[in-house]
Order: structure tokens, then C-alpha cells, then sequence
């Protein structure tokens, strides 16, 4: 069994995450789904998601240099975890698996 | 820069967001959003990025958005700080024994000090709460003028209670009181009878009474228990002493006697009250028992001329009235029944201040709580609380510099300067906290030797939710009032120099040191003070107690004898008691001649209505009294057995205008229309405590007036053995005589010294307070000199060195303390001085403050500082120079 319960959204926080590969933060997480999904994102449930992965484990996160375009904030930098790329593989094994058990007649 | 950056999220969205987001994410979300933002204004422009960024915003308004736990390295910081301002507090209290001892006994003093008086105060204010619209309950009272002489008295003359009744309005309740101390009581049981004496809780009462003070019935009711003669209203409790076991009602009907003659019946019985309550009463016979019976001419109730303190009127206004109004009403009816030459007026005096002045409405009812008593005691507790909290801010200060380098480098991890501030501050809390627990068992100690001047009844409570909200309050005040400036010295200390070796300089701060013999200063002036208090007050104890009251005081004993219905009795009985062996001689009379009861009347000359009446002071006895207390007589003859002959005092013949005392003798006075020839003039002697002049007093012979037995024994040559055979024979006599009665006497110079009970009290209080202020003093200047002296022991061992002599050091190190000292003298002599004059001008016969006392009291404050200083500076004036000079 998986060790952690992964909502759809989260999984796709997380595949983005991974997408990014190093350059994944709130801003550049959302604009990534909305371009990838299409679907508008709003930033507070990307950031509640990464805080999320956080805590499971599923994602490592360091604070990265500051820019004058953030008012000098900092960026928050998101990467996957081995566990991460680990439960994101099996979801597509799984998936994998099912979709040959499908009949090809069952959606004439 | 562009114009760009100029366009910014609203505010409050982000104070919003501020608050919303645990404090390690606030960086990145902010940083997110603001980079968001930007974008958005290229993009669709300020308005609409604005409202999108309010909506974001909004989208983190969620429960449980984020765990409370993210990562071991966010916890907040604060609980860390916390622990180890803690430890480091512990450590330090643990490293510096003498700084704690001397921080925990000041501190746990003062604070006890207060605590005590706390509930002391508590208890007072605690008296007849349970009646209800006590704002709308006054006393009457009664100022008499008379010669530019004006005295209040809280009675008021026999007739007034029905005046009041008829003629004042606005009234809504009126309760007449007219105690009888005392009492004796039969208890009539078919054949049998039970006696009860010197029962002090009797009062005569009108039914008003009990509506006043809201007695709960338990048989019987207000309207009918007490509004015929002959009727008496028991408590609960009473009934139980006098019929034993049984149930309240069936006291109803039973018969009781007072005094001997009058039988009541009892009509009612009430609850007993649990309360403090200053009306002590227990057993209320009703007000027309007086009117129907011969105790209406012994109590001249129907005089308007005679006062007695037994004599109380209570009132309740109507909601409506205003007590000016019925104040206006009572100044009409004090013209209409006083006279042009016995003047007063009646005035209503509020319900809250009558357990302060005027309460003393039984004998064995609670000890008039004495206001300035209090207030002086207030204040001698907050001071002891300021010297102790002083001596806390000395030695902080001065110690500082051994905290300097913790200051220094907690500066430069980061602390910012609040944060030093607190971490004090909650240092000074820690050890207030150990300080006031220490002071609960101190407080016990206090109420415990102070216990024969504390109320009965005051008990330590502390866990009554006032008493902890009142320890939780001073905790905090004492913890800022004592931390605050230390605080704020040590956190001010700039990193460099306190980390930078040459360390000692910062010590030489002239601004704290200036404060600290600025502070030093105030103790030992309060000290000082407390000095010179209890020289002055011991001084005039004593100055009273050994001036010549004008008659004999010694080796005289007194009892008070059973009201009877005539004097006869007595008379048989001193004839005997005076033909005892080792009895010089016994008399009888209505008092002693010093006492605290006042007899007044209003005296004429030369016609029964002539010129302006005297108010004189009445003794009445017979002829051995003068011979007993040896008053000597200056001008014509004792009295004899006859009723209309009198003595007058010296004073009263001065006052009457005769120039030598033989001038007086012939002449004719008159008293409630009575004539009384004078035969003689006494010399003077104190009728009153020495707070008090002589007034003009007569003495006659009334034998219808004898309450007081009055016995001189043989002491010449006398073991205490024998006067002990000679009381055991007075015993076998009086049981003989009065069965019923319990044998008491009283030596007389006792009951004078208990006259300045109040100043024996202050002045037991000011030697604690004295002893106490000095030892916090002192322990602060040991605190004090221990540092100083330890910062010059290389200056010390260099002028050894060099041949300074041990003295000359001693006398170098205690040079400025001394200095201090006597700088506190001359701030506190100028106080002490005013405050005990003024002190001191309430007794008419008074000591005079003199050079010497000040002399002494400076030099018992140099003498203690002395001491103090020396136990150090000898220690390190003998110290081995190779020592001290040794090490680096």
C-alpha cells in the first residue's frame, strides 16, 4: 500500500512539481498547471498543496536568493523527494495497468 | 526605479494576510502574491490586479491551511528565550546566596506587611453588609456646642426618638436603641429560676429595629413582637442559653426578668446573625417597657438636658428624601428643644462611617476600628514595601557590571533591547514570586503578634479569590516597581564596552550611581523617621503614665457591683469589706475617678435658672472616696451623708470667678432645679485620660448611684502572698453577699495604663516597623558596601602599600556612606519633626520634642550604619596587600 493518500490536486501539484524541475515555487507552480490544465488556479490552494506535500514527505523545499521584483522576499523553492518520484510512478504504473484491462469495445 | 513600482496591494489585504499565515511562511506567500501582483498590473491593470489580489488572499481564510507543526526548525523561538531566561535566573539566584537572602527577606516583608494589613482592612470593611439600602441608613448624632467648645456624641437625649418620630418627615424606618450594659437576667421555670449577669448584648428596641437591621423571623413579626411593653425578641442563640434545648417556638409566652423588676414576656424569636456586625445585640425588649415602668426617671428619658452613650436613634430616609432636607428638619427641632444656653444640633451621619466613629454600641461588641490607627498603618507597610523595593533597585544596579558581558552578548546574537528588558523583568518576577510566598507564612506570624490590636475575627485567608487577586496585583506592581529601572540600566549597556576587558568603567556610570545614594538617601530618611516616632510616642506613653493624676492609683482595686433595687445592700457590704484585714479602706461611688465613662450636667449659679449653665463633671460617692484616693481638699469640709451638699473642684472655682478657694465655701448651685450648697473645694485631679484637660467636676453624696466598689489595700510591708489571702477574703464576703454574681476586680493602675491602649498599640507597631525598616536598610547597605568595596581591593592593597594604616582605610571606605547617612538625617529631621508635633498636640498634657532626640536618632542611624560598613571595610582594610595586588 502507499504510504500517503494523494488527492488529485495534489498529485498534479506534485507532477508539476516535478515538470519544473528546480524552478518550482507558488507563482511558477500555478502558472504551470493553468497552462498545462487550463484550469484556473488559485494560488492559495497551490500553496496549501505544497505545504501539504511538505509535510507528507513527497517534496523538500529550501528558501532560494531574494529579487527586488518580490519587495525583496524570498522564494520558497519546491523539489521532489525520491518518495515523491516514487508514489508519482507507481499512480502511473497503476493507471498503466488498468488502462490495458480496459475491453477496446466497452467504449464503442 | 519605474513608475511601476509605485502601484501596490491594499494594505489591509496584506495585514490580513499578515495575520493569517503562520509567521515562517509569511516570506515566500507575500513574496508569491506581491510577484503575482506586479504581473498583473502589466498585465490587466491596478484595479483589477488589486481585486485579485484581495481574492488570493481570501483564498487562504481556510481552517487547518497549514499543520501547526511544519518543521522542527519553525517552532516559535519565545518558549526557547523563555527556558533560558529561566535557568538563567535560577543560576543566578543559586551563585549570589547573599544578593537572594537579602532580595527574599526585604521583598517577602513588605509584601507581607501589606498583606496583613490587607485583611485587616478587608475585615473592617466587612461590618453590617448585609443590611439592606445601607445608603439610605443614618445615625443620628449631636454636636453640642458650648463656649467655643464643640463635641460630637453619637446619642442622643431620651426625648428625641419620640420628636423624631412625630415631627421629622421623610422618614422611612426609625430605630430607637437604649442598650443596657450588663444586664442580669432571671429565667423563670414553674418553681425554678435560672440567673444569667453582666449580660451585654440587651437593648430596649421599637419594632423598627429589627426591620432595620433585617432580622428573619423565625416566630412571631415585626408588626406585633415588640410594639406593647412588657414584650422581649430573642435570637435563636439566646433562647438556647436561656431555656436550653428546645425548639425556638416554644419560647413563645415564656417569662424572663431584667434587672431584677422588670418581666417580660418573650413575643418573637429571630435568626442570629453570622455576619460582622457592629449590633451585637441579642436580646431586644421593647422601647415602651422604659415609658411604663420606673426606669423612665433613672434613664431621665424624658430629659432633653441629660445625655447617655446607651442612647442611639437610627434612621432611614424614603427613597425620596435627601438627607440635607431631613438635616434641615433636625437643625428646626434642635431650636425648638434646646435651650439659649444648652445648645445643639442634631445631624445625620452617613451608615458607612458609623463603624469608624461612633459604633461602640455594646460593651462587648467589636473594638472600635480606629481610622488614622489604619491609615498609619497603610502607610507604615507601603513604606517598608518602597525601602524594600529600593534596596532590590541598589543592589541590581550596582551589580550590574557582572551582567554586563551577558548583556553584551546576548546583544550581539541578536536580543533587541526590549527583549533584554523583559528577560529582567521576568527575572525580578521570579524572585517577587518566591518573595510572596515566603510572606504568607510571615503574614501569619504578623496578624499572630499583633493580634491583641487586630479585630478579633481577622483571619489569613489566602485562598478567597480577593485575597489571591490582591497578592496577584501586588505581585506585579512590586515586580515592576522594584525590576523596571535595574532593567533598564542593564539592557542600556552598549555591546562594545561592555564586552571590552576594561569592564569596570561602565560600574561608574554617574547616572545610576547618583540614583542609587539618591535612593539610599530616602531609606535611611524613612528609617529615621520611624526612629524618632517611637522615641517620641514611647516618650509621651510614659510621660503620661508617671504624670500625678492628682489621686492615688496605687494598690487600689475596683468592682463593679449588681444593679439592685436599693443601695442598702451595698452600704452593709462596704461597712464589712472595710473591717477586713489588710483592707485600708473601701467606698463606694458611681466610677473610679479617672475612667472613660463621662457623666456631664448642666450646672447653675446662685439661681436655678441664673446666668449661663456650666456643663460639670458629676462624681457621686461617699465621704471615705477622698480620703481613699488621698485627694487632698484646699478649703472647707468633706461631705457628709446629706445629699444637698457638694465639693467643687479647683478648676470649677476658677471658673466660677472666686479668686481663693475659701470664697467658694456657702455658695449655691443649682442642677436640674436643685439646690447643692458647696462645703468645700478639692484640689484637681484627672477625670479623664491626659489626652483630655481638667474640666470643672463636682462630687456629692447620691447614694442611688452606686456602681463601683472601691477598695485600697495595705501593700506596707505586704507580700504578695498576703494580699492574695486579703483578695481571697474579699471573695468569701462578696459570694456571701451576691450568690449570683461572679467575683471580677480590677486593679485600678491597670485600667489606666489601658487608657493609652491606642498609643501602646502604635507604638508596639512603630518598633516592629522601626526594627524592620533598619534591617532592610542595613541589609541593602551590607549589599551595597560588600560590592563597592570589592571593586577597590587593588585601590585598598596600593594604599596599604604605600602605608595607609588600617583606620585610615576604614575611615576612607566608609566616608560616603556615611555621607549618605547624614544627608538622609537632614531630609528626615524637618519631616519628623512636623509630623510629631502635630502628632503630639492632641494631648493636653504633652512632652516637648527636644535637641536630644534628634542627636539620638542620627546617631543611632550612623551607629547602625556604621556597624553595617565596617563588618566589610575592616575585612578588606586587614586584608593581605600581597594578595589582593597578586593576581590580574
Amino acid at each position: 500500500m502507499r504510504k500517503a493518500y494523494l488527492g488529485e490536486f495534489e498529485e498534479l501539484v506534485l507532477l508539476t512539481t516535478a515538470i519544473l524541475n528546480g524552478e518550482a515555487y507558488g507563482v511558477s507552480v500555478a502558472k504551470e498547471l493553468k497552462r498545462l490544465t487550463g484550469r484556473s488556479v488559485s494560488i492559495a490552494a497551490v500553496h496549501i498543496s505544497l505545504h501539504r506535500l511538505l509535510d507528507k514527505g513527497l517534496v523538500n523545499s529550501y528558501m532560494g536568493g531574494a529579487t527586488t521584483s518580490r519587495g525583496g522576499r524570498r522564494k520558497r523553492i519546491f523539489t521532489v523527494t525520491v518518495a515523491g518520484r516514487h508514489i508519482l510512478q507507481e499512480i502511473h504504473d497503476t493507471r498503466n495497468q488498468m488502462w490495458e484491462l480496459v475491453p477496446k469495445t466497452s467504449f464503442s | 526605479m519605474q513608475a511601476k513600482h509605485t502601484s501596490h496591494p491594499p494594505r489591509w489585504a496584506t495585514k490580513l494576510l499578515e495575520w493569517l499565515c503562520p509567521e515562517e511562511l509569511l516570506e515566500e506567500i507575500e513574496g508569491d502574491l506581491q510577484e503575482l501582483f506586479e504581473e498583473r498590473v502589466e498585465e490587466v491593470g491596478e484595479k483589477k490586479a488589486r481585486r485579485e489580489y484581495i481574492r488570493s488572499v481570501f483564498g487562504y481564510l481556510r481552517p487547518f491551511a497549514f499543520s501547526k507543526t511544519t518543521n522542527p526548525s519553525m517552532k516559535p523561538l519565545y518558549l526557547d528565550m523563555l527556558r533560558n531566561y529561566l535557568t538563567i535566573a535560577i543560576r543566578m539566584l543559586l551563585r549570589n546566596k547573599l544578593r537572594t537572602a537579602i532580595h527574599m527577606l526585604g521583598l517577602s516583608i513588605g509584601i507581607s506587611t501589606c498583606l496583613a494589613l490587607y485583611q485587616i482592612i478587608s475585615f473592617e470593611l466587612s461590618f453590617d453588609q448585609h443590611i439592606p439600602d445601607r445608603e439610605r441608613i443614618y445615625q443620628v448624632m449631636m454636636q453640642v456646642e458650648h463656649k467655643e467648645e464643640k463635641h460630637t456624641n453619637y446619642m442622643v437625649p431620651g426625648p428625641t426618638h419620640a420628636a423624631i418620630r412625630k415631627e421629622i418627615t421623610g422618614l422611612e424606618q426609625i430605630a430607637s436603641f437604649y442598650t443596657l450594659y450588663g444586664a442580669r437576667v432571671k429565667v423563670v421555670a414553674g418553681h425554678e429560676r435560672k440567673t444569667f449577669t453582666s449580660q451585654h448584648d440587651v437593648t430596649f428596641a421599637n419594632p423598627d429595629v429589627l426591620r432595620l437591621l433585617s432580622y428573619e423571623w423565625i416566630s412571631g413579626s415585626a408588626e406585633t413582637a415588640l410594639s406593647a411593653p412588657y414584650q422581649v425578641v430573642l435570637t435563636e442563640q439566646k433562647v438556647q442559653k436561656y431555656f436550653g434545648d428546645i425548639a425556638p417556638e416554644k419560647a413563645i409566652g415564656r417569662e424572663l426578668i431584667y434587672l431584677d423588676s422588670i418581666r417580660v414576656m418573650v413575643s418573637g424569636v429571630v435568626h442570629s446573625r453570622e455576619a460582622n456586625t457592629d449590633f451585637v445585640f441579642n436580646d431586644f425588649i421593647s422601647l415602651s417597657t422604659i415609658e411604663q415602668t420606673a426606669l423612665n426617671k433613672t434613664f431621665y428619658f424624658e430629659e432633653w438636658g441629660y445625655l447617655a452613650s446607651a442612647s442611639r436613634a437610627f434612621v432611614k430616609l424614603s427613597p425620596s428624601a435627601t438627607p440635607e432636607g431631613v438635616n434641615r428638619q433636625l437643625a428646626t427641632l434642635s431650636d425648638k428643644y434646646g435651650s439659649k444656653e444648652n445648645s445643639f444640633a442634631l445631624q445625620l451621619q452617613p451608615f458607612r462611617e458609623v463603624h469608624f466613629k461612633g459604633a461602640d454600641l455594646g460593651r462587648s461588641g467589636p473594638t472600635l476600628a480606629n481610622l488614622p490607627a489604619l491609615y498609619g498603618l497603610g502607610m507604615i507597610a507601603l513604606f517598608i514595601l518602597l525601602i524594600a523595593c529600593i534596596n532590590f533597585i541598589n543592589l541590581e544596579t550596582a551589580q550590574a557590571i557582572y551582567r554586563a558581558k551577558e548583556v553584551g552578548i546576548r546583544k550581539t546574537l541578536g536580543s533587541k533591547r526590549s527583549e533584554l528588558i523583559w528577560q529582567f523583568q521576568s527575572e525580578t518576577l521570579l524572585i517577587t514570586l518566591l518573595a510572596t510566598l515566603l510572606s504568607l507564612a510571615f503574614a501569619k506570624g504578623i496578624l499572630l503578634y499583633f493580634a491583641e490590636m487586630i479585630p478579633q475575627g481577622v483571619t489569613l485567608s489566602v485562598f478567597s479569590p480577593a485575597t489571591l487577586l490582591f497578592l496577584l496585583s501586588l505581585l506585579i506592581l512590586v515586580a515592576f516597581l522594584a525590576g523596571f529601572y535595574p532593567a533598564i540600566v542593564l539592557s542600556g549597556y552598549s555591546p562594545i564596552k561592555a564586552l571590552r576587558k576594561g569592564v569596570s568603567s561602565l560600574s561608574r556610570q554617574t547616572r545610576s550611581a547618583f540614583m542609587r545614594k539618591n535612593l539610599t538617601v530616602i531609606q535611611f530618611a524613612l528609617s529615621q523617621v520611624f526612629i524618632f516616632a517611637t522615641l517620641v510616642i514611647g516618650g509621651q506613653i510614659r510621660h503620661m503614665l508617671e504624670l500625678d493624676m492628682g489621686f492615688d492609683k496605687e494598690a487600689i482595686i475596683y468592682m463593679h457591683l449588681p444593679r439592685q433595687a436599693t443601695d442598702d445592700g451595698h452600704i452593709l457590704f462596704t461597712g464589712r469589706i472595710g473591717q477586713v484585714e489588710g483592707v485600708a479602706a473601701a467606698s463606694l461611688s458611681n466610677s473610679t475617678p479617672a475612667s472613660n465613662s463621662m457623666w456631664t450636667n448642666e450646672v447653675h449659679f446662685a439661681s436655678p435658672a441664673g446666668k449661663t449653665p456650666y456643663q460639670v463633671q458629676q462624681k457621686v460617692g461617699d465621704s471615705t472616696y477622698l480620703k481613699l484616693y488621698d485627694i487632698p481638699i484646699l478649703a472647707g469640709r468633706n461631705i457628709g451623708n446629706k445629699g444637698d451638699e457638694t465639693l467643687i473642684n479647683d478648676t470649677f472655682r476658677k471658673k466660677l470667678g472666686f479668686t481663693h478657694a475659701g470664697q467658694a465655701l456657702g455658695q449655691t448651685l443649682y442642677m436640674m432645679d436643685q439646690p447643692y450648697t458647696i462645703v468645700g473645694v478639692m484640689a484637681d485631679f484627672h477625670l479623664r485620660p491626659l489626652s483630655e484637660a481638667i474640666l470643672p467636676a463636682m462630687y456629692r453624696y447620691d447614694f442611688n448611684r452606686y456602681m463601683v466598689l472601691n477598695v485600697k489595700l495595705q501593700t506596707g510591708g505586704k507580700t504578695a502572698g498576703e494580699v492574695k489571702q486579703t483578695l481571697a477574703r474579699l471573695e468569701a464576703l462578696w459570694k456571701e453577699q451576691y450568690p449570683d454574681e461572679e467575683f471580677t476586680y480590677t486593679f485600678l493602675d491597670e485600667t489606666i495604663t489601658k487608657f493609652y491602649q491606642t498609643e501602646a498599640n502604635i507604638l508596639k507597631m512603630l518598633w516592629v516597623a522601626t526594627g524592620i525598616a533598619i534591617l532592610i536598610s542595613c541589609l541593602g547597605l551590607l549589599g551595597l558596601s560588600a560590592f563597592t568595596i570589592a571593586q577597590r581591593t587593588k585601590e585598598i592593597g596600593i594604599r596599604k602599600v604605600l602605608g595607609a594604616s588600617v583606620s585610615q582605610i576604614v575611615g576612607l571606605l566608609s566616608k560616603d556612606f556615611l555621607k549618605v547617612i547624614l544627608i538622609a538625617f537632614v531630609v528626615a529631621a524637618p519631616i519628623a519633626w512636623l509630623l510629631l508635633s502635630r502628632w503630639l498636640e492632641d494631648f493636653e498634657y504633652r512632652i516637648t520634642l527636644q535637641w536630644w532626640m534628634f542627636v539620638m536618632v542620627g546617631g543611632l542611624a550612623l551607629l547602625a550604619a556604621l556597624l553595617t560598613v565596617s563588618s566589610q571595610s575592616i575585612r578588606a582594610a586587614l586584608t593581605n596587600p600581597a594578595k589582593s595586588l597578586r593576581s590580574e
